[in-house]
């Protein structure tokens, strides 16, 4: 009779470590977008209904590290649907394109960059099985110890994170002086972050997703 | 049902259980629903837990004795937003609390040399907190130790020779500490219960 019960003991303990052991930290299903994140930061001092015009440089920069053996190379593939978006929602939050940059300074200027790169991660997991004590109830005999199964192992991956920056430039304060004889101050900037790799169409709709959420969660700089 | 009840007054008068035993361990499986604070963070029950419990008789009705359990929460918020300050972050959330309560527990039990004993309890002691919110490629990490209590009822009840089973309902509630707001929760436990 003890033994019946140690063994329940048993059992019920095994069952529940295993449990354990797969659901520290559970999870279901991840996406490509499950992985974007949005930031946006902005100077609390300014006042946004200063500005009026704006422009956004019609090139993405890619900002590439060159001396880095491990260099992602970053299509161009979407360059013109992120700027689109950027301008548009400029257009929709009450500011003015500049069409003559070259006479007349835009009040704030929206540069677009991205950055990519490529990491490393090493996994390494332990056995999840590590022994067994049959019962055979007809003899009331505990056989043999079995061995754990030796199931660890490594496993290496890599992958690419790429990041869009969208910085707001404040033209309007510092449009008379030289840039270069001077700091021009950010009064907002939107960065995304996510998974490369993802099917174009993904792509497609992850960009237009997070660009629009950039600026949907600044209502601040609606100026209308 | 005329049988069920004499079952029932069975259980309630005769005189077998713990009368002789010195002390009394219970597994049990736990259940925890989330309060306060605690819901505002994670609002999705627990069906992940586990806890371990000793408990010595000091006389027929009396025990002292202590506690390890294990209870984890989770839940995913599709695209969220938090806001500090000047920042703001968008995205996919997952959002875990690993807690660990260690109790010390003092109890007193009803019906004395029945083989059905409510009983209520109180439990003080720590909670190992773990709080992890993931967001893109990216995690927030707490871990903290909380002074922690827990009120307690529950009932015993003896089946058959020696393997018996318990529920009980306990109220967890560990202190606000620098990171990690107050952790609160309502745990329903059921599991086997064993006497030396």
């Amino acid at each position: 009779m003890e033994k019946k019960i140690q063994l329940t003991v048993v059992l019920v303990f095994m069952a529940f470590t295993g449990m354990f052991l797969a659901s520290c930290y559970p999870t279901d299903d991840v996406n490509y977008s499950d992985l974007d994140v949005v930031a946006t930061i902005y100077d609390k001092d300014k006042n946004f209904q200063e500005f009026k015009t704006y422009l956004v440089p019609d090139t993405i920069i890619h900002i590439i590290d060159t001396l880095d053996d491990n260099n992602v190379d970053i299509t161009r593939k979407f360059d013109q649907q992120i700027l689109n978006l950027v301008n548009q929602n400029m257009v929709n939050y009450g500011y003015t394109k500049e069409l003559e940059p070259q006479t007349t300074l835009p009040d704030v200027v929206v540069t677009v960059s991205i950055t990519a790169t490529e990491n490393t991660q090493v996994w390494s997991w332990y056995p999840y099985y590590w022994g067994w004590w049959p019962y055979y109830k007809s003899t009331n005999y505990w056989w043999g110890y079995y061995p754990p199964y030796w199931g660890g192992g490594t496993q290496v991956t890599t992958y690419t994170t790429g990041t869009v920056i969208m910085n707001m430039m404040d033209f309007a304060e510092h449009g008379n002086i030289l840039p270069e004889n001077d700091s021009i101050n950010s009064v907002w900037v939107g960065a995304i972050n996510g998974l490369a790799g993802a099917s174009t169409s993904n792509t497609t709709s992850r960009i237009d997703y997070t660009i629009n959420q950039a600026f949907e969660q600044s209502p601040y700089l609606d100026i209308k | 049902m005329k049988k069920i009840l004499i079952i029932a007054l069975f259980g309630l008068f005769s005189s077998t259980m713990f009368a002789q035993d010195e002390s009394m361990w219970s597994l049990t499986y736990n259940m925890s629903f989330p309060m306060g604070t605690t819901k505002d963070y994670i609002s999705k029950a627990s069906f992940r837990g586990i806890a371990l419990d000793g408990r010595w008789f000091v006389d027929n009705n009396v025990t002292v004795g202590g506690s390890l359990g294990w209870n984890v929460f989770y839940e995913k918020a599709d695209k969220a937003t938090i806001t500090r300050e000047n920042l703001t972050l968008n995205g996919t959330q997952w959002k875990y609390i690993n807690a660990v309560p260690m109790y010390f527990n003092a109890a007193y039990y009803l019906n004395e040399g029945s083989y059905v004993r409510p009983y209520f309890a109180a439990n003080v002691g720590t909670i190992f907190t773990a709080r992890r919110t993931e967001m893109g490629m990216y995690a927030l990490v707490d871990k903290e130790w909380k002074f922690a209590f827990a009120p307690e009822i529950g009932v015993t009840i003896q089946t058959y020779e020696s393997i018996n089973v318990m529920f009980n309902v306990r109220y967890n509630y560990g202190l606000e500490t620098e990171y990690i707001s107050p952790l609160s929760y309502l745990g329903v436990n059921v599991g086997i219960l064993w006497t030396y």
